[in-house]
Protein backbone atom coordinates (compact mmCIF):
# COMPACT_ATOMS: atom_id res chain seq x y z
CA UNK A 1 0.00 0.00 0.00
CA UNK A 2 1.20 3.47 -0.92
CA UNK A 3 0.37 6.74 0.79
CA UNK A 4 -2.21 8.71 -1.16
CA UNK A 5 -0.71 11.53 -3.23
CA UNK A 6 -2.40 14.81 -2.09
CA UNK A 7 -2.57 16.00 -5.72
CA UNK A 8 -4.69 13.08 -6.88
CA UNK A 9 -8.04 14.20 -8.27
CA UNK A 10 -10.69 13.34 -5.69
CA UNK A 11 -13.48 13.69 -8.24
CA UNK A 12 -12.38 10.56 -10.07
CA UNK A 13 -10.61 8.79 -7.24
CA UNK A 14 -13.38 6.34 -6.55
CA UNK A 15 -13.88 2.94 -8.15
CA UNK A 16 -17.28 3.69 -9.72
CA UNK A 17 -16.22 7.06 -11.16
CA UNK A 18 -12.91 5.68 -12.40
CA UNK A 19 -14.69 2.79 -14.05
CA UNK A 20 -17.22 5.14 -15.71
CA UNK A 21 -14.40 7.21 -17.22
CA UNK A 22 -12.51 4.06 -18.25
CA UNK A 23 -15.64 2.78 -20.00
CA UNK A 24 -16.01 6.09 -21.85
CA UNK A 25 -12.33 6.57 -22.70
CA UNK A 26 -12.74 5.34 -26.31
CA UNK A 27 -14.82 8.47 -26.95
CA UNK A 28 -18.03 6.70 -27.96
CA UNK A 29 -21.29 7.80 -26.38
CA UNK A 30 -23.02 5.07 -24.37
CA UNK A 31 -26.32 4.91 -22.50
CA UNK A 32 -27.16 4.33 -18.85
CA UNK A 33 -28.06 0.65 -19.31
CA UNK A 34 -24.74 -0.08 -21.04
CA UNK A 35 -22.80 1.38 -18.11
CA UNK A 36 -24.98 -0.36 -15.55
CA UNK A 37 -24.64 -3.74 -17.26
CA UNK A 38 -20.89 -3.55 -17.79
CA UNK A 39 -19.86 -1.90 -14.53
CA UNK A 40 -22.24 -3.68 -12.20
CA UNK A 41 -23.23 -0.50 -10.33
CA UNK A 42 -26.74 -0.10 -8.97
CA UNK A 43 -29.20 2.41 -10.53
CA UNK A 44 -29.07 5.00 -7.78
CA UNK A 45 -25.31 4.81 -7.31
CA UNK A 46 -24.60 5.09 -11.01
CA UNK A 47 -26.88 8.12 -11.32
CA UNK A 48 -25.13 9.85 -8.41
CA UNK A 49 -21.64 9.20 -9.81
CA UNK A 50 -22.67 10.30 -13.30
CA UNK A 51 -24.08 13.56 -11.90
CA UNK A 52 -20.85 14.16 -9.97
CA UNK A 53 -18.73 13.63 -13.11
CA UNK A 54 -21.07 15.82 -15.13
CA UNK A 55 -20.83 18.59 -12.51
CA UNK A 56 -17.03 18.45 -12.84
CA UNK A 57 -17.50 18.62 -16.66
CA UNK A 58 -15.61 15.32 -17.05
CA UNK A 59 -18.52 13.83 -18.98
CA UNK A 60 -21.41 15.31 -20.93
CA UNK A 61 -24.95 13.99 -21.18
CA UNK A 62 -27.03 14.39 -24.31
CA UNK A 63 -30.65 13.41 -24.72
CA UNK A 64 -31.96 12.12 -28.01
CA UNK A 65 -34.47 9.71 -29.49
CA UNK A 66 -33.29 6.27 -30.61
CA UNK A 67 -35.82 3.94 -32.20
CA UNK A 68 -38.53 6.39 -31.03
CA UNK A 69 -37.47 6.02 -27.38
CA UNK A 70 -35.83 8.82 -25.36
CA UNK A 71 -32.24 8.01 -24.43
CA UNK A 72 -29.52 9.79 -22.52
CA UNK A 73 -26.05 9.35 -23.95
CA UNK A 74 -22.92 9.88 -21.87
CA UNK A 75 -19.62 10.85 -23.46
CA UNK A 76 -16.24 11.78 -22.01
CA UNK A 77 -15.10 15.41 -22.46
CA UNK A 78 -11.58 16.67 -23.22
CA UNK A 79 -11.33 17.74 -19.57
CA UNK A 80 -12.35 14.25 -18.42
CA UNK A 81 -9.85 12.61 -20.74
CA UNK A 82 -7.13 14.96 -19.47
CA UNK A 83 -8.00 14.15 -15.84
CA UNK A 84 -7.89 10.42 -16.60
CA UNK A 85 -4.50 10.67 -18.35
CA UNK A 86 -3.15 12.76 -15.46
CA UNK A 87 -4.37 10.20 -12.91
CA UNK A 88 -2.83 7.31 -14.86
CA UNK A 89 0.50 9.15 -14.95
CA UNK A 90 0.29 9.68 -11.19
CA UNK A 91 -0.53 5.98 -10.66
CA UNK A 92 2.45 5.02 -12.83
CA UNK A 93 4.59 7.35 -10.72
CA UNK A 94 3.37 5.70 -7.53
CA UNK A 95 4.16 2.25 -8.97
CA UNK A 96 7.63 3.41 -10.09
CA UNK A 97 8.30 4.73 -6.56
CA UNK A 98 7.13 1.44 -5.07
CA UNK A 99 9.73 -0.41 -7.19
CA UNK B 1 -9.98 6.87 1.19
CA UNK B 2 -6.58 7.39 2.85
CA UNK B 3 -4.59 4.65 1.19
CA UNK B 4 -4.63 3.51 -2.36
CA UNK B 5 -3.40 0.37 -4.01
CA UNK B 6 -2.21 1.79 -7.33
CA UNK B 7 -1.40 -1.54 -8.93
CA UNK B 8 -4.84 -2.86 -8.09
CA UNK B 9 -6.39 0.26 -9.65
CA UNK B 10 -4.41 -0.14 -12.87
CA UNK B 11 -5.53 -3.80 -13.14
CA UNK B 12 -9.10 -2.81 -12.42
CA UNK B 13 -9.05 -0.10 -15.09
CA UNK B 14 -7.63 -2.51 -17.65
CA UNK B 15 -10.46 -4.95 -16.94
CA UNK B 16 -13.10 -2.25 -17.31
CA UNK B 17 -11.60 -1.02 -20.60
CA UNK B 18 -11.42 -4.60 -21.96
CA UNK B 19 -15.05 -5.22 -20.99
CA UNK B 20 -16.47 -2.01 -22.40
CA UNK B 21 -14.48 -1.40 -25.58
CA UNK B 22 -16.29 -2.04 -28.83
CA UNK B 23 -14.96 -5.24 -30.43
CA UNK B 24 -13.00 -4.71 -33.65
CA UNK B 25 -15.62 -6.28 -35.92
CA UNK B 26 -17.48 -4.71 -38.81
CA UNK B 27 -21.05 -4.16 -37.64
CA UNK B 28 -21.75 -2.74 -41.11
CA UNK B 29 -20.84 -5.99 -42.92
CA UNK B 30 -24.25 -6.02 -44.65
CA UNK B 31 -23.44 -2.65 -46.26
CA UNK B 32 -20.16 -4.07 -47.60
CA UNK B 33 -21.96 -7.17 -48.88
CA UNK B 34 -24.65 -5.01 -50.50
CA UNK B 35 -22.09 -2.92 -52.41
CA UNK B 36 -20.22 -6.12 -53.37
CA UNK B 37 -23.35 -7.66 -54.89
CA UNK B 38 -24.30 -4.48 -56.77
CA UNK B 39 -20.77 -3.99 -58.17
CA UNK B 40 -20.49 -7.67 -59.19
CA UNK B 41 -23.91 -7.65 -60.88
CA UNK B 42 -22.94 -4.34 -62.56
CA UNK B 43 -19.77 -5.84 -64.02
CA UNK B 44 -21.61 -8.93 -65.26
CA UNK B 45 -24.30 -6.80 -66.97
CA UNK B 46 -21.57 -4.51 -68.39
CA UNK B 47 -19.79 -7.53 -69.86
CA UNK B 48 -23.00 -8.88 -71.42
CA UNK B 49 -23.98 -5.45 -72.84
CA UNK B 50 -20.41 -4.90 -74.07
CA UNK B 51 -20.34 -8.25 -75.87
CA UNK B 52 -23.68 -7.49 -77.51
CA UNK B 53 -22.45 -4.01 -78.50
CA UNK B 54 -25.23 -2.13 -76.64
CA UNK B 55 -23.05 0.86 -75.77
CA UNK B 56 -25.98 3.27 -75.26
CA UNK B 57 -27.39 1.07 -72.49
CA UNK B 58 -23.90 0.71 -70.94
CA UNK B 59 -23.72 4.48 -70.45
CA UNK B 60 -26.86 4.40 -68.26
CA UNK B 61 -26.12 1.19 -66.39
CA UNK B 62 -23.79 2.48 -63.64
CA UNK B 63 -25.69 5.69 -62.80
CA UNK B 64 -28.90 3.63 -62.54
CA UNK B 65 -27.23 0.92 -60.44
CA UNK B 66 -25.56 3.42 -58.10
CA UNK B 67 -28.35 5.98 -57.65
CA UNK B 68 -31.42 3.74 -57.85
CA UNK B 69 -30.10 0.50 -56.31
CA UNK B 70 -26.82 0.86 -54.38
CA UNK B 71 -27.46 4.13 -52.53
CA UNK B 72 -31.03 3.34 -51.33
CA UNK B 73 -29.81 -0.14 -50.28
CA UNK B 74 -26.82 1.48 -48.53
CA UNK B 75 -29.12 3.90 -46.68
CA UNK B 76 -31.43 1.08 -45.55
CA UNK B 77 -28.61 -1.27 -44.42
CA UNK B 78 -26.72 1.49 -42.57
CA UNK B 79 -29.95 2.42 -40.74
CA UNK B 80 -30.48 -1.22 -39.74
CA UNK B 81 -26.87 -1.70 -38.58
CA UNK B 82 -26.97 1.56 -36.58
CA UNK B 83 -30.23 0.47 -34.90
CA UNK B 84 -28.49 -2.78 -33.85
CA UNK B 85 -25.57 -0.87 -32.29
CA UNK B 86 -27.94 1.55 -30.50
CA UNK B 87 -29.82 -1.48 -29.14
CA UNK B 88 -26.55 -2.52 -27.41
CA UNK B 89 -26.40 0.90 -25.73
CA UNK B 90 -23.67 2.50 -27.86
CA UNK B 91 -24.26 5.51 -30.11
CA UNK B 92 -22.33 4.90 -33.33
CA UNK B 93 -20.07 7.85 -33.98
CA UNK B 94 -19.43 9.46 -37.34
CA UNK B 95 -16.22 7.95 -38.79
CA UNK B 96 -14.50 11.01 -40.20
CA UNK B 97 -11.32 8.97 -40.79
CA UNK B 98 -13.13 6.50 -43.06
CA UNK B 99 -14.92 9.27 -44.93
CA UNK B 100 -11.61 11.07 -45.63
CA UNK B 101 -9.96 7.81 -46.68
CA UNK B 102 -12.61 6.84 -49.25
CA UNK B 103 -13.12 10.40 -50.47
CA UNK B 104 -9.36 10.61 -51.16
CA UNK B 105 -9.39 7.25 -52.95
CA UNK B 106 -12.39 8.27 -55.06
CA UNK B 107 -10.80 11.66 -55.86
CA UNK B 108 -7.54 10.04 -57.06
CA UNK B 109 -9.46 7.43 -59.08
CA UNK B 110 -11.68 10.09 -60.68
CA UNK B 111 -8.62 12.21 -61.53
CA UNK B 112 -7.03 9.23 -63.29
CA UNK B 113 -10.30 8.53 -65.10
CA UNK B 114 -10.64 12.18 -66.16
CA UNK B 115 -6.96 12.26 -67.22
CA UNK B 116 -7.43 9.25 -69.46
CA UNK B 117 -10.61 10.74 -70.88
CA UNK B 118 -9.18 14.20 -71.57
CA UNK B 119 -6.01 12.77 -73.11
CA UNK B 120 -8.20 10.94 -75.63
CA UNK B 121 -6.88 7.51 -74.65
CA UNK B 122 -10.08 6.17 -73.10
CA UNK B 123 -11.10 4.04 -76.09
CA UNK B 124 -7.67 2.56 -76.76
CA UNK B 125 -6.53 2.16 -73.14
CA UNK B 126 -9.81 1.64 -71.23
CA UNK B 127 -8.37 -1.47 -69.53
CA UNK B 128 -5.92 0.71 -67.54
CA UNK B 129 -8.84 2.13 -65.54
CA UNK B 130 -10.01 -1.08 -63.80
CA UNK B 131 -6.32 -1.78 -63.05
CA UNK B 132 -5.86 1.70 -61.54
CA UNK B 133 -9.08 1.50 -59.50
CA UNK B 134 -8.14 -2.04 -58.40
CA UNK B 135 -4.77 -0.80 -57.07
CA UNK B 136 -6.44 2.09 -55.23
CA UNK B 137 -8.84 -0.36 -53.61
CA UNK B 138 -5.91 -2.40 -52.24
CA UNK B 139 -4.82 0.71 -50.32
CA UNK B 140 -8.40 1.31 -49.14
CA UNK B 141 -8.82 -2.28 -47.99
CA UNK B 142 -5.53 -2.25 -46.05
CA UNK B 143 -6.61 0.98 -44.33
CA UNK B 144 -10.04 -0.55 -43.58
CA UNK B 145 -8.17 -3.49 -42.03
CA UNK B 146 -6.34 -1.08 -39.74
CA UNK B 147 -9.32 1.17 -38.98
CA UNK B 148 -12.26 -1.29 -38.88
CA UNK B 149 -11.59 -5.02 -38.73
CA UNK B 150 -9.10 -7.63 -39.80
CA UNK B 151 -11.13 -9.39 -42.52
CA UNK B 152 -10.33 -6.44 -44.80
CA UNK B 153 -6.74 -7.69 -45.00
CA UNK B 154 -8.07 -10.82 -46.73
CA UNK B 155 -9.92 -8.66 -49.25
CA UNK B 156 -6.72 -6.61 -49.77
CA UNK B 157 -4.71 -9.83 -50.27
CA UNK B 158 -7.13 -11.20 -52.90
CA UNK B 159 -7.30 -7.83 -54.66
CA UNK B 160 -3.50 -7.56 -54.65
CA UNK B 161 -3.17 -11.13 -56.01
CA UNK B 162 -5.52 -10.22 -58.88
CA UNK B 163 -3.34 -7.15 -59.62
CA UNK B 164 -0.19 -9.31 -59.77
CA UNK B 165 -1.97 -11.92 -61.92
CA UNK B 166 -3.19 -9.21 -64.33
CA UNK B 167 0.24 -7.57 -64.44
CA UNK B 168 1.94 -10.90 -65.25
CA UNK B 169 -0.70 -11.78 -67.85
CA UNK B 170 -0.21 -8.47 -69.68
CA UNK B 171 -2.33 -5.44 -70.69
CA UNK B 172 -5.08 -7.59 -72.20
CA UNK B 173 -5.93 -8.73 -68.67
CA UNK B 174 -5.71 -5.36 -66.91
CA UNK B 175 -9.51 -5.35 -66.58
CA UNK B 176 -9.31 -8.32 -64.19
CA UNK B 177 -8.65 -6.42 -60.88
CA UNK B 178 -11.62 -4.13 -61.61
CA UNK B 179 -13.91 -7.15 -61.89
CA UNK B 180 -12.52 -8.40 -58.59
CA UNK B 181 -13.53 -5.26 -56.68
CA UNK B 182 -17.08 -6.61 -56.36
CA UNK B 183 -15.81 -10.08 -55.44
CA UNK B 184 -13.50 -8.76 -52.72
CA UNK B 185 -16.31 -6.63 -51.27
CA UNK B 186 -18.51 -9.74 -51.13
CA UNK B 187 -15.63 -11.61 -49.45
CA UNK B 188 -15.12 -8.83 -46.87
CA UNK B 189 -18.87 -8.72 -46.21
CA UNK B 190 -19.18 -12.49 -45.69
CA UNK B 191 -16.07 -12.66 -43.49
CA UNK B 192 -17.35 -9.65 -41.55
CA UNK B 193 -20.67 -11.43 -40.94
CA UNK B 194 -18.79 -14.52 -39.73
CA UNK B 195 -16.58 -12.46 -37.37
CA UNK B 196 -19.58 -10.59 -35.91
CA UNK B 197 -21.31 -13.93 -35.21
CA UNK B 198 -18.16 -15.49 -33.70
CA UNK B 199 -17.68 -12.45 -31.48
CA UNK B 200 -21.33 -12.54 -30.38
CA UNK B 201 -21.03 -16.26 -29.57
CA UNK B 202 -17.87 -15.76 -27.51
CA UNK B 203 -19.29 -12.75 -25.59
Amino acid sequence: MTKLDPDLDDAILSRPRLSILAALISGEAVDFTFLQKNLGISDGNLGTHLRKLEAEKYIQAKKSFANRKPKTWFQITAKGRGAMVQLLKQLEGILAQAK
Amino acid sequence: MDEHDALDDVRFLREVVERTQRPSVNDFWAVTLGWGCVVTVGYVISAVLGMEGKVVLLRWLWPILIYLVALPLHWYLVRRARAGIVERGVRPGFRKDLLCLWLSISAVGLLWTAGLGFSGNMTSHWYVLPFAWGSLYVIGYVMNGILISKEWFWAAGVQFASLIAAFLAGPHYYWLPGVWIGGTLVLAGLLGRRNVRLQAASA
